[in-house]
Formats: C-alpha cells, structure tokens, sequence
C-alpha cells in the first residue's frame, strides 16, 4: 500500500512538473507580432535561440499604471538582447536594452505601462557573433508591480519628461544601462531619464531651484537642469560612485517648464535600488546667488553689499557685479565654508583684471581691503578645493569707506600706480600675499625724512625707501603693531615700499612722516 | 720851509706806496670764502680709474660723523661726484665713509665687502668759522682712496 502511494505520488508530480514545464515554455514559431507567445506576469517563460538569427516574440496584456521588470537570463555563449515594443497594429519600438555581453542576463527594471499590448522580442545582439544553441534555454521573467509616485518609463527625451510636483520625491532606475535607441552622437546609447516641472512664479521676482538625487551603489551620476529653450541652466556631477547629485539655488527666472535631466557615466546601472529624486523651488532672496551666473554676461547683481552663494561643481565660479556710485575705496571681504578653499577675483569695468586672491586656505576668509575704483566692477568666486565639495557656501560683501583720507589706494603694487601720500600721514593694508604698497616721496630739494612706522597688529611688514629710481636704500622689518623710527635722505624724490611679510587683512599699518601733522 | 716840503713829499710819496701795496695784497694774498648757509661741510666722492660701462655700478657712500650715521650721498655711477652735505659745529671732526652698490638683481643698494671699501675710508678735519669745508675722496679700483680738503669759495 506505501509502495502504491509512493509511485501514484511521483507521477503526480512528474504530471505535474510536465505540465508546468510545458506553460511555460516558448512554442515555436513565435518569430514575429503575429506568432508571439502570450507572457503572463510573475511567471517564467523558457526558449531557446534555435538559429543564429532566431527571434522569439512575446506578447504582454499590460494593465494601466503597472510597472513590468522584465528579466532575461544568461544563457551560456549567447549575447542576448530585449527589444520592447508596444502597440497591437503597428507596434513601435520603446526599449532597446542590450546592457552585457555574451552569457550575461539583461534586465529591465521598470517598464511603465499605459496599457494595452506590449511585444517583448528576444534575440541575439549584434555585439557578438550570432551562434545557435538548442542546449541551454533562456529565461524570460516578467515582474508586475504597482507604480507609486516613480518615473514612467520610457522618459528617454525632453519630449517625453515625466512630470514632478515640487518637494515630492520620486524614485527611478538607472536601468537599463544602454538605450541602444538613444542616437546622440555624444552620447550614443546612454540611458536618460527625463523630468520636467512647472515653475508657476507669484510675482515678475525670479526663484530659485533645488534639486536632489540620491546616490546609487555602483553608479556615478549625473543631473541637469534645463529651462524650455534647451539651455542648461545648472548641472551636478560632482559625487563619485554611489554619490549624491544635488543643484542649489538655480535661476528660474520666468515662469514656464523646467527640464531635470539624470544620467549615470560610464553606462553604470542598477535594477535593483532605485534612485530618489526631489526639486524645490523658492523665492529669490536678492541677499543670494542665483544661478547660472557663470559668466559676466549672467552676473548677479550685489546689493545691499552683501550677497550668500555657493559654489555647486569642481568647474562652477560665480560672477557677481558691483555697482558703485563714485569713486572711493572698498573692503571686499568673502568668507567661506569650513571645507572651502575660496578664490576670489577682482575685475573692472572693462573686464580688465585687477588682482587673484587666495591667500586663506581651506575654510579661511579671503579679503581685499582698499580697492580703490570709480568704475563699476565684477568679483568672480570659485572654489580651489581639490574634492570640489558641492554646495560650498560662502558670504562675500563689498563695504564701501566713507572716509577715504589718508587711505592707501590699491592696486599700488609698482612703481607707476604708486600712491602719493597727500599730507604727513598714510594707513594701507597688506592686501594679499606678498603683496607691496609703492608710495611716492617727492621734495622740493634732498631732506632727511624721518618716517615712523605703526605695524599691522597680527602681522609683518618690510618698510623699504628707495633712491628716485626706486632702488632700496634702506629697509626696516615691522614685526605686530610695534612702532619704528628711522631717517633716511630723499633726493628730492624717492619711494616708500611696504612689503607685506606675515599678511593680515584686517588691521592697517601706518606711516607717519617728519613727526606727524 | 724847504724841510716841510720835504717831510710832506715824503708822508705822499709813503701814503702813495702803502695805498699800492694794500690794493696789489687784496689781489694777490686774500681768497674770499663762501659763507656757509645750508652746510658747513661737503663730502664729494667718486671712483676716478672707471673706464667701462659695465663695471660703472650705481652706487653711493653712507656718510658716519663722529661715528654716528648721518645718512649718505646722493646717488650716481661710481664715476660721478656723489654728494653729501651738513652743518657742523666749528670744531675737529671725523668723517667715516662706507661704500654701497646696486644689486641689480635684487634692486637695492648692498654694502661692498670690507675687502673692496675705499681705503682709508676716514679723514679727520677742521671746521673753521664762516668756512665751509670741501673733503673730497678718489677711490680707485684696487681700492686706495685718496682724501684731499679745501675750503668752498
């Protein structure tokens, strides 16, 4: 009786596993639309490449607002390949995926389905030589689920951007890794996932944008944003391998569609963790940057004196303009993040360049204390931090004097911008590293000057005087904010030259001549 | 009578003579010396054998008074007449020159070693009253000096 149990089990079994076998099995032919096998969801489906060139159809009865992963084993020696297509008349192509090589599955992990029939053609990929096999079947696996707030594939293009609700994430694939229908000479075959948004702007003010992407084990992005005319306006590609991208405070500067473009390099994917995306808009404060200000055709525009920025990129600078109302001198003063190592750089008018400043280090303030101009001038920020951190802010405020008697004017780093020293007293700064103050000393006939020297508190600086050629007589070594007297002969004319030795930008020196007024 | 006549021939023919030799003395025997105004004392110095351009460098002397630095002359080639000038009290004083050359590279005077210094590099010398004192050195290039003093006129 066991015995007879035992055997009638097995068979039902062995019935049992034919039959499945059999439901899932490809029937050939199915090697067009016509002849495709219906897939059914959650269910593995077995063929074979029977020639070099065979073509297996499968035909898929999506339901609306479904996400399909479809999944197709590696089957050993053959490069496979998925081509999807949709549509029961006229079916049109929608995904290519040709990821990897021979004896590699491919995978693609969020089909979004409108509904209606969808055609899923295997085949082997023109990358490798076509070859038959009859021995190892592949295996087609279609996963169903359903869509929550995520990207609807295939959003390939602008054309076909998904659309986002500012401060709602939604998730996406770096999936699949090649889009065989991307064409783009740049960047042929790469897999882009397109996103657009409305920015509806209350009042003619510009806002800003912020957007986020969460970073993905073994994928190093990219996001872009662009504005309805195809123009970049910000991009983040910053973070390495399974870093975040994130876009800070760029223009909108008109109401209108926005484009967020997320790309991964190197044809990197990842089916099976998704990436997050999030934008956010608000309103333009004038005290903050606002991208793109790249160059100085898109300047922001300093008011108030005082303007907070950031720098986004390893390339990004920030180019703001200042406005004077006449001439007279000004401290430009930046002061960055702790991880920043900030560059700033003055230019006139004309865009003729006045000074590079570097002299802080990372997380340390960079200043130019008495810029002296009567003309309106550019200050370009940038970042000389070697990681490129995204999202280094920094505050950078232009503070006019009011007082400008007695005051070194720079520049004054030669001889021929040489300051003239209007009466007995002169206060200047060290302005940067190495920097040198050049005053002119003129006399009706040869004297003796006598010059007493209040140095920088916190610094150094070397007082030299010069015969009228400009070549040094005699120098004196300031150390802090000690005072020094000496005299020296001035034919007529000569030169005071203030070298700074130990910078600092905060505290003035002073030279008093023949005792003071 | 004849005596008088005699006696005042003789005091014309006396007067007449002492008049001739007091004129030809002011002529031949008295120097009329510039009064000092702005300085009593002018150093002048200068090399004397330069007869090249390149080695004419610019340079110029710092100038010790009694030991203590006063300043220095004006600038020049080492050919030119580099001068100093000040006021001193009437009296002996010692005058201590020290030698500077342009460092073209660097642009500043430096102090030419010892070795190369004019020698002697010191004189001592006299400030009379309502005189001022010309103290002239002529260095060469094997560094002997040579001090010569006048009075301005």
């Amino acid at each position: 009786m066991r015995i007879i149990t035992t055997t009638i089990i097995l068979i039902l079994l062995a019935i049992c596993s034919s039959c499945s076998r059999k439901g899932q099995e490809e029937k050939e032919p199915n090697n067009s639309f016509a002849e495709s096998n219906a897939v059914v969801p959650d269910t593995a489906m077995t063929g074979y490449m029977n020639s070099a060139n065979d073509r297996d159809y499968f035909v898929l009865d999506a339901v609306p607002g479904s996400i399909y992963d479809i999944q197709l084993s590696g089957v050993k020696g053959i490069n496979c390949s998925i081509v999807i297509w949709k549509g029961y008349d006229e079916p049109k192509l929608v995904k290519w995926i040709d990821d990897n090589r021979k004896s590699s599955p491919e995978r693609f992990a969020n089909l979004s389905a409108t509904g209606g029939t969808y055609y899923i053609e295997i085949l082997e990929s023109d990358r490798d030589p076509k070859k038959e096999n009859r021995e190892t079947p592949y295996e087609l696996r279609v996963k169903a689920r359903e869509a929550i707030s995520e990207e609807t594939e295939p959003n390939d293009s602008k054309e076909e951007a998904v659309p986002l609700t500012p401060d709602r994430e939604v998730t996406g694939f770096f999936s699949p890794a090649y889009n065989r229908g991307n064409e783009n000479k740049d960047n042929l075959h790469r897999e882009e996932d397109w996103y657009m948004f409305e920015a509806n702007l209350a009042s003619d003010s510009p806002a800003l944008a912020d957007a986020t992407l969460s970073g993905v084990y073994g994928v190093n992005s990219v996001l872009s944003l662009y504005d309805d005319d195809g123009d970049e306006i910000e991009v983040s590609d910053n973070g390495g391998v399974g870093e975040p991208e994130s876009i800070s405070g760029a223009g909108i500067q008109k109401p209108g569609r926005y484009y967020l473009f997320v790309a991964s390099k190197g044809y990197a994917s990842n089916n099976d963790e998704p990436y997050t995306l999030k934008v956010s808009l608000r309103e333009h404060d004038p005290g903050t940057e606002m991208e793109k200000n790249d160059d100085f055709d898109s300047a922001n525009t300093i008011v108030n004196n005082v303007i907070t920025g950031a720098i986004n990129s390893r390339d990004d600078q920030d180019v703001y303009l200042y406005q004077v109302s006449g001439s007279t001198l000004y401290r430009i003063e930046l002061r960055p993040s702790e991880t920043m190592d900030a560059m700033l750089a003055i230019y006139r008018g004309d865009k003729e360049k006045i000074i590079d400043i570097n002299n802080g280090g990372r997380g340390k303030k960079e200043a130019y204390p008495n810029f002296f101009t009567d003309a309106n001038f550019n200050i370009v920020v940038a970042s000389k931090s070697s990681a490129g951190t995204p999202g280094e802010e920094y505050v950078l405020s232009v503070t006019p004097f009011m007082n400008t008697d007695n005051q070194e004017s720079e520049p004054n780093n030669e001889l021929s911008q040489s300051n003239r020293i209007p009466g007995t007293v002169m206060k200047g700064f060290t302005s940067y590293k190495g920097d040198k103050d050049f005053f002119l000393l003129s006399y009706k006939s040869r004297v003796k000057e006598k010059f007493e020297i209040k140095g920088v508190k916190g610094g150094q600086i070397r007082v030299s005087i010069t015969d009228p050629l400009g070549y040094i007589t005699k120098s004196v070594d300031v150390r802090g904010e000690r005072t020094v007297t000496f005299s020296e002969m001035i034919d007529k004319k000569g030169y005071c030259i203030v070298e700074s030795v130990a910078e600092n930008y905060d505290n003035p020196y002073t030279i008093i001549l023949g005792g003071g007024p | 009578m004849k005596t008088a006549c005699y006696l005042v021939s003789a005091v014309m023919i006396l007067a007449s003579f002492a008049g001739c030799r007091s004129t030809n003395g002011k002529d031949a025997g008295v120097i009329d010396y510039r009064k000092p105004d702005k300085y009593n004392v002018r150093f002048i110095g200068f090399d004397t054998d330069i007869d090249n351009p390149e080695g004419d460098r610019r340079s110029y002397y710092k100038v010790f008074i009694d030991k203590a630095d006063e300043g220095r002359t004006t600038t020049g080639l080492e050919s030119q007449e580099k001068i100093y000038e000040a006021t001193l009290s009437p009296n002996r004083h010692l005058i201590t020159v020290e030698k500077w050359v342009l460092d073209e590279k660097t642009g500043r005077y430096v102090k030419l070693n010892n070795i190369d210094q004019p020698k002697p590099n010191f004189l001592y010398f006299d400030i009379p009253e309502n005189k001022i004192v010309l103290i002239e050195m002529k260095s060469s290039r094997d560094g002997s000096a040579e001090f010569s003093v006048d009075y301005e006129r």
